[in-house]
């Protein structure tokens, strides 16, 4: 019967498992370098793209800058108009007493035949209008005109004296 | 044992070769990304800062075509940033001759009183028209001029023939602003609102701004420089 023997030296069992680990490390090896020498190319282009893109950014902002420089006597007119704007917008909302004058003026230039004007005032909370009439047919036409008249918010008769020798005197509130 | 030695030699190479290799991918690739993430960074914030700049070119071009020299300078006179006291008494003597308007006493409340950043001063009026047209004339063309100001009160009466009225008005002013945005802060240009404010303004009765002549220095023929300091005379009489 045919015995099998083994006539090499024991190491060489050990040197096969070497010599594959060695050729993975080497594979590795080579990997790592492809990947280094790839990624490097890469970020070559890249760095170079991006590099351009930042001074691109950079000139084209200093560029805007000069321009709005050159444009700075126009900023400060901007800055200045919204300023004052802002500021006569405060006072123009505030201005009550101007818009009840232009309504009372706008009675006073209607006032219908016999119905004079007495006297007014107009404050930042009242608005009052007193007014003689001389018949009712005089005041009748004038508080129908009163009622045609949309623009009152309020419109108030507070008061209303009659003198046989004087005739009728009233008194408004106008809102 | 010899081949042994050689063996782990080898092994041992490959591997520290091995190791570098992937350190040297690790840091490459960290630092390269670090770099790339950062110049992106700084890309994208001047691209944000170009686009806001560029907005802010077309605001202030815009601008300039309809904010004129003559609206802004409305608007300085319709809100100045000094006392407008003096230049208000000035525009109401002016109306009030203007139309039939006598000005019997007038009351300047100079206190300052500052509110919502503004500064005011309150004027009193006691006037007499001969009609209540006059009167609704001075009162309308006071409240169409600049400085602009807002009524308190308004008290007006016929009496014997004749309108006495009494006026109780604010003038304001306010510092102008003393800096400039910075660049990157957003400017919008007017709204239709600002814009309506401006031409209103605008149409306003403005005051006029007196210029002094330029003086020229007179020649004093006497003296060639006159702050040479004078000579003692006394000096050269004897007792």
């Amino acid at each position: 019967m045919a015995k099998k023997f083994n006539l090499l030296p024991k190491e060489s069992d050990n040197n096969e498992e070497i010599a594959l680990s060695l050729s993975i490390l080497n594979k590795i090896n080579l990997f790592s370098l492809s990947f280094i020498f790839i990624f490097l190319i890469i970020s070559a282009t890249l760095y170079y793209y991006l590099n351009q893109e930042s001074k691109n950014a950079i000139s084209q902002t200093s560029e805007l800058k000069q321009k709005i420089n050159e444009l700075q006597s126009a900023e400060q007119g901007l800055i200045l108009s919204k300023d004052r704007i802002a500021k006569i917008k405060l006072v123009l909302d505030n201005r009550a007493v101007e818009n009840i004058f232009e309504k009372q003026s706008t009675i006073v230039n209607n006032l219908p035949d016999g119905i004079t004007f007495r006297q007014t005032k107009i404050d930042l909370t009242t608005s009052t209008i007193e007014l003689d009439a001389t018949n009712s047919k005089s005041l009748l036409t004038l508080f129908s005109r009163l009622l045609d008249n949309t623009n009152y918010r309020e419109l108030i008769m507070n008061k209303l004296y009659f003198n046989p020798f004087l005739g009728y005197s009233i008194s408004l509130v106008i809102n | 044992m010899q081949n042994i030695l050689t063996i782990i030699k080898k092994l041992s190479r490959s591997l520290f070769v091995t190791f570098v290799f992937i350190v040297a991918t690790i840091l490459v690739t960290f630092f390269s990304v670090r770099y790339f993430l950062q110049i992106s960074k700084e890309i994208t914030e001047n691209k944000k800062e170009i686009i806001s700049l560029e907005e802010r070119l077309k605001v202030l071009e815009k601008s300039a075509t309809y904010i004129s020299k003559p609206a802004a300078t409305s608007l300085t006179q319709a809100f100045p940033a000094e006392n407008t006291t003096i230049l208000s008494l000035s525009q109401i003597k002016k109306i009030a001759a203007e139309n039939n308007t006598v000005i019997n006493n007038v009351e300047v409340d100079i206190t300052e009183n500052i509110t919502e950043n503004l500064s005011t001063a309150a004027i009193k009026l006691t006037l007499e028209n001969e009609t209540i047209n006059d009167f609704t004339t001075f009162f309308t063309n006071l409240s169409h001029s600049l400085p602009i100001t807002s009524t308190q009160e308004i008290t007006f009466k016929l009496d014997q023939e004749q309108i006495e009225s009494r006026l109780e008005f604010n003038v304001y002013w306010a510092p102008f602003p003393a800096t400039l945005p910075s660049l990157t802060t957003p400017l919008s240009e007017l709204s239709s609102e600002e814009k309506e404010i401006l031409s209103l303004i605008d149409s306003y009765d403005k005051f006029e701004q007196s210029t002094v002549p330029s003086l020229s220095p007179t020649t004093n023929p006497g003296r060639t420089n006159p702050f040479e300091p004078i000579e003692d005379t006394q000096q050269n009489i004897e007792p």
